[in-house]
């Protein structure tokens, strides 16, 4: 009899019968039986000391649950062992391993150290410090954690100054729901009688029973990941990736697990405010794990394409026949806007479409204003009116007194061509025949490349609504394009509030929080606005 | 928002109502100023601009080119308006930035008279934080400006933007002038497409400390009593330097507590320090208004050992604090420190790190300013920058069809613009601390240390941790 039975064997408390067919290589034993085991009787550990050997060189990574020897297993220590990688074997100087209980770490830093060491310490070079070939790696305990969880580890290794994730593997830590317990008491009380005769609470068939207890929590730990699947802190991450498919967010790699998991936590109440720059930042705060914050830019204008031109021509239209601007213009039906595909003015880093705009040939002399936001966008193709942009609807809002920018990049494809930038004010009503008036800029007579024109100036009393506009004149004849006037480019348009006379207030905030403008209360109509205070007693009516 | 004139210039306008008709001034600019909100009466007395930056938070800007303004002086006159009035009013039209090379942001303006009056060379006039609020980025094409002044009958022409003015005092008064209705000119900005959304990241930790352990920039951005050399070997966790104080003290550069939009008051500071004998470690702060010196020096006293270092670290708290310091003091001179960090919130737990850092993904950690700065700037972390930003904000600018966005389009985009209606552009900004930060190199430290408070000599000190 082998030392490694204890004392009392010869007399065991039950045995366990079973038929044998062949034999199995690497079975488990059958205790009193001495043969081994067929795969389909046999009682199976991976096994009760990982061969290491058999890892070398293959770039494995596995973890379970951590159990001594015949003990019963631990509930609270995660075992982890790996192979070195040939892939970089004679590269790495360093290796770490990294736990994170929300998804495999994608960095070093993003979650618990567990194990770090250097080449020359798991003794990877020779005394000229030159790299050889390595100890067999250490299997690493990873102890007092939570039981109950999924803990997914990375092993890292750094090649110069980079750390580069190799291997991952997770494993769940089940709770102890003490099934043990319940198959324990299930046993007749003559055989734990027995059993605690030989062993006071470590019998034989208590650790045979503990075994079974184990993978029943363990079993029942899975069948609660499935349960779980909704509740994202703790949903296996194997699960979690297809269920944040279901929500429309499949996995995002780029991310990583655990920015991921935060991801799909917040994916309702990122959704609900969707397409705001509130819903852009927690976005981003979700998503990055970086504080944010969200500032809209200097750019006044209404559409992205009323500046860019990279999917349409957005609000631009010839003047509204209906607007006098006192010119002397063609006919809005005459004139052509449309993106292009020419390359945008190397001066304005950001900008990404092209409008073309020209006429036919029989006007191609006849001067032209075109406006943002104060005429009809027009079907050439078709020959109809798509919609109707007016300033009440297509303007920018202005202050009186504030001042106003508007820049934009012209080119023309004949010299001689004279563009003029305009700032056009309309009243209240915001109605075509609302123009209140108009500032023209410095006019600049074209060459054959980008240049930018711009005027300035502050919005005059009763002004309402801005509308930039762009008088093009002098134009000349001989366009490539047949039965076409030469054509006229414009590029990164910008329309910017320069804040100069009226930017900062020196008036304190109204302290009583009151709200609206007092001269539009509903009611009888008062010589002033008379405050009131908050609290003050209301009188009995 | 608050300005205000100092003696010197009220009492050279008094004797010479004409001083500035005409006359040239010169614009003055200030990274970081007190905000006055609890009075100027600590400022009036001031004739220069170099003694007024002598006392605590005003800071010139620095290390931009074509600043200070050396060849820029602006004519101002004086006119009666309305005429027969007892109204004074100097006025101008603008004094422009286009001397700078870059922008740079601005807490406070101020207005030098070019020139010697009183036996004092280009005095300063009045300093105001108007035309700034508690905040700007001013750019080479903004100029400062005065609102026009509409006002029914006072003006009868366009020349009616005053930068100060005055009534005529009656018997022999002092001159009490006010600031006219400064304002910034703002030049165009660059092109952006409309709708652009701008995303200011700040970074999950950043080390405000400049040089934290000594490695590029030898021993600047630390202040001592004593001398301060730069120690080769020795340091901790196998770095190369550390830093040797002959003294007992020794202080941190001057740090902003900002982050987003508020003041961080909570801290976190962890060092390794030998030497002998008692140790303590505070963190030294001033609100937005500079006008007390405050210090948490907590509870905790550190022995220090000559053959070990010992690893310090400490929760601090600095209330209301805008700006803050590092100061270590021990009893015993010549001490030794290394891996000094300080840092917004409470991390003690969390290990040091510097700029230099790669224990994570690449490029995760970074100096404020780019490697230009290495060490001598403060440090920040965004963990795995690298796939983050580029998951979060990648664009494919060769899209085959540019004309239509569809959604397999924008699903090859960052994630973000799966949140923004078409077209939007979203620009990321990182190493950054609040929108508009400019990234302004770490001013230099004033050699030297903070006095102990004395209520009637040093009130502007620092409470003694010893007594």
């Amino acid at each position: 009899m082998s030392d490694f039975w204890p004392e009392g064997y010869d007399n065991p408390a039950f045995r366990v019968r079973r038929s044998t067919y062949g034999v199995v290589t690497g079975g488990d034993y059958v205790r009193g039986s001495g043969v081994t085991a067929l795969p389909s009787t046999a009682l199976r550990n991976p096994t009760q000391t990982f061969d290491i050997a058999s890892a070398i060189g293959k770039g494995l990574l596995f973890c379970k649950p951590y159990a001594e020897g015949t003990e019963a297993v631990d509930y609270h220590t995660v075992e982890i062992i790996w192979g070195w990688p040939q892939a970089i074997d004679m590269t790495w100087e360093e290796v770490a391993l990294v736990r994170s209980s929300y998804g495999h770490p994608s960095t070093p830093s993003q979650g618990q150290t567990v194990f770090r060491a250097t080449r020359e310490a798991l003794g990877g070079k020779d005394e000229d410090d030159e790299n050889i070939a390595m100890f067999n790696p250490p299997a690493v305990l990873d102890g007092n954690l939570p039981s109950g969880w999924w803990y997914y580890y990375t092993l890292f290794f750094r090649v110069t100054t980079d750390w580069n994730a190799y291997m991952t593997d997770g494993c769940l830590l089940p709770a102890n729901y003490g099934h043990q317990g319940h198959l324990w008491d299930g046993v007749p009380p003559f055989y734990q009688w027995t059993d605690d005769n030989y062993r006071v609470n470590d019998g034989f068939l208590r650790q045979f029973l503990d075994i079974f207890g184990f993978y029943l929590d363990n079993t029942r730990g899975f069948v609660e990941g499935l349960l779980d699947l909704h509740h994202i802190d703790k949903a296996p991450m194997a699960l979690l990736k297809h269920l944040g498919a279901n929500y429309g967010l499949p996995y995002e790699a780029g991310l990583g697990d655990i920015r991921y998991r935060a991801l799909l936590a917040n994916i309702t109440n990122l959704h609900q405010s969707r397409g705001t720059a509130k819903s852009l930042e927690d976005l981003i705060e979700t998503a990055s794990k970086y504080e944010c914050d969200v500032v809209g830019g200097s750019n006044q204008m209404l559409l992205n394409d009323d500046s860019d031109f990279f999917t349409g021509t957005g609000n631009w239209a010839a003047v509204h026949p209906l607007t006098d601007p006192g010119l002397g213009v063609v006919l809005w039906t005459d004139v052509t806007l449309a993106t292009n595909p020419a390359t945008p003015p190397a001066g304005a880093p950001g900008a990404r479409g092209v409008m073309r705009v020209d006429t036919p040939q029989a006007s191609q002399t006849q001067n032209i204003l075109i406006t943002l936001g104060d005429g009809y966008v027009y079907d050439h193709v078709a020959a109809e009116a798509l919609r109707e942009v007016i300033p009440l609807y297509g303007g920018i809002s202005a202050e009186p007194l504030e001042t106003f920018g508007f820049s934009i990049w012209v080119k023309a494809e004949k010299a001689g061509t004279t563009f003029t930038p305009y700032l056009m004010w309309f009243e209240a009503s915001g109605q075509p025949p609302a123009l209140l008036s108009k500032l023209a800029g410095p006019p600049w007579v074209s060459d054959l490349s980008w240049h930018q024109i711009q005027v300035s100036g502050p919005a005059p009393a009763g002004a309402v609504y801005l509308v930039p506009a762009v008088f093009i004149s002098s134009r000349q004849t001989g366009g490539a394009v047949a039965g076409r006037s030469p054509y006229t480019d414009f590029a990164a348009s910008t329309v910017y509030s320069q804040a100069s006379d009226a930017p900062v207030t020196t008036v304190a905030p109204d302290r009583y929080l009151t709200l609206g403008d007092p001269a539009e209360q509903i009611g009888p109509p008062k010589s002033g606005f008379e405050g009131f205070l908050m609290g003050k007693p209301q009188e009995s009516t | 928002m608050t300005a205000f004139f100092t003696d010197f210039f009220r009492a050279q306008l008094t004797a010479n109502p004409n001083l500035l008709n005409p006359g040239n001034v010169r614009v003055v600019l200030w990274r970081t100023a007190p905000s006055m909100e609890g009075g100027v009466a600590p400022y009036v007395g001031v004739r220069t601009v170099a003694e007024l930056e002598a006392l605590p938070g005003w800071a010139e800007v620095s290390g931009i080119a074509g600043y200070p303004f050396a060849t820029r002086s602006v004519a101002v006159s004086t006119r009666t308006a309305p005429a027969g009035s007892p109204n004074r009013y100097v006025t101008f039209t603008q004094y422009p930035f286009i001397d700078m090379a870059e922008p740079v942001g601005i807490e406070a303006v101020g207005v030098q008279y070019i020139g010697t009056v009183g036996g004092q060379t280009n005095p300063l006039i009045m300093v105001t934080n108007t035309p700034t609020g508690l905040f700007q980025n001013v750019y080479p094409a903004d100029a400062l400006t005065a609102q026009p002044d509409l006002t029914p009958g006072r003006f009868p022409d366009a020349t009616n933007r005053w930068l100060l003015g005055w009534a005529v005092p009656t018997g022999g008064a002092q001159i009490a002038p006010v600031e006219g209705p400064l304002a910034m000119f703002k030049g165009a900005p660059a092109y952006e497409a409309a709708n652009t959304q701008h995303v200011w990241l700040y970074p999950q930790r950043a080390n405000m400390v400049a040089n934290p352990s000594f490695e590029a920039p030898g021993v600047g951005y630390w202040s001592s009593e004593g001398a301060i050399t730069r120690v080769a070997g020795g340091a901790p966790d196998n770095g190369v330097w550390h830093g040797n104080f002959a003294g007992k003290i020794a202080e941190s550069n001057v740090f902003p507590t900002l982050q987003g939009d508020m003041d961080h008051e909570a801290w976190t500071i962890q060092l390794m320090a030998k030497g002998t004998g008692p140790c303590k470690v505070g963190l030294v702060y001033w609100d937005r208004d500079y006008r007390l010196t405050g210090v948490d020096w907590g509870e905790e006293t550190w022995q220090l050992q000559t053959g070990a270092w010992t690893h310090i670290a400490c929760l601090r708290q600095g209330y209301q604090a805008h700006t803050a310091m590092v100061r270590i003091e021990t009893q015993t001179a010549s001490f030794k420190i290394d891996q000094v960090i300080a840092e917004r919130g409470y991390l003690k737990d969390w290990p040091y790190f510097d700029g230099d850092e790669k224990y994570g993904a690449g490029d995760s950690y970074c100096w404020y300013n780019g490697m230009a700065s290495q060490g001598a700037s403060y440090s920040l972390w965004y963990g795995n920058r690298r796939a983050v930003m580029g998951r979060l904000f990648a664009t494919d600018t060769d899209m085959d069809d540019p004309d239509v966005l569809t959604d397999e389009d924008v699903a090859k985009w960052g994630l973000v613009y799966q949140w923004v209606p078409a077209g939007v552009q979203v620009i990321p900004h990182i190493c950054v601390f609040y929108p508009g930060d400019l990234r302004a190199p770490v001013p230099p430290k004033d050699p030297g240390v903070l006095p102990y408070y004395n209520v009637s000599t040093q009130p502007l000190g620092v409470i003694n941790p010893w007594v």
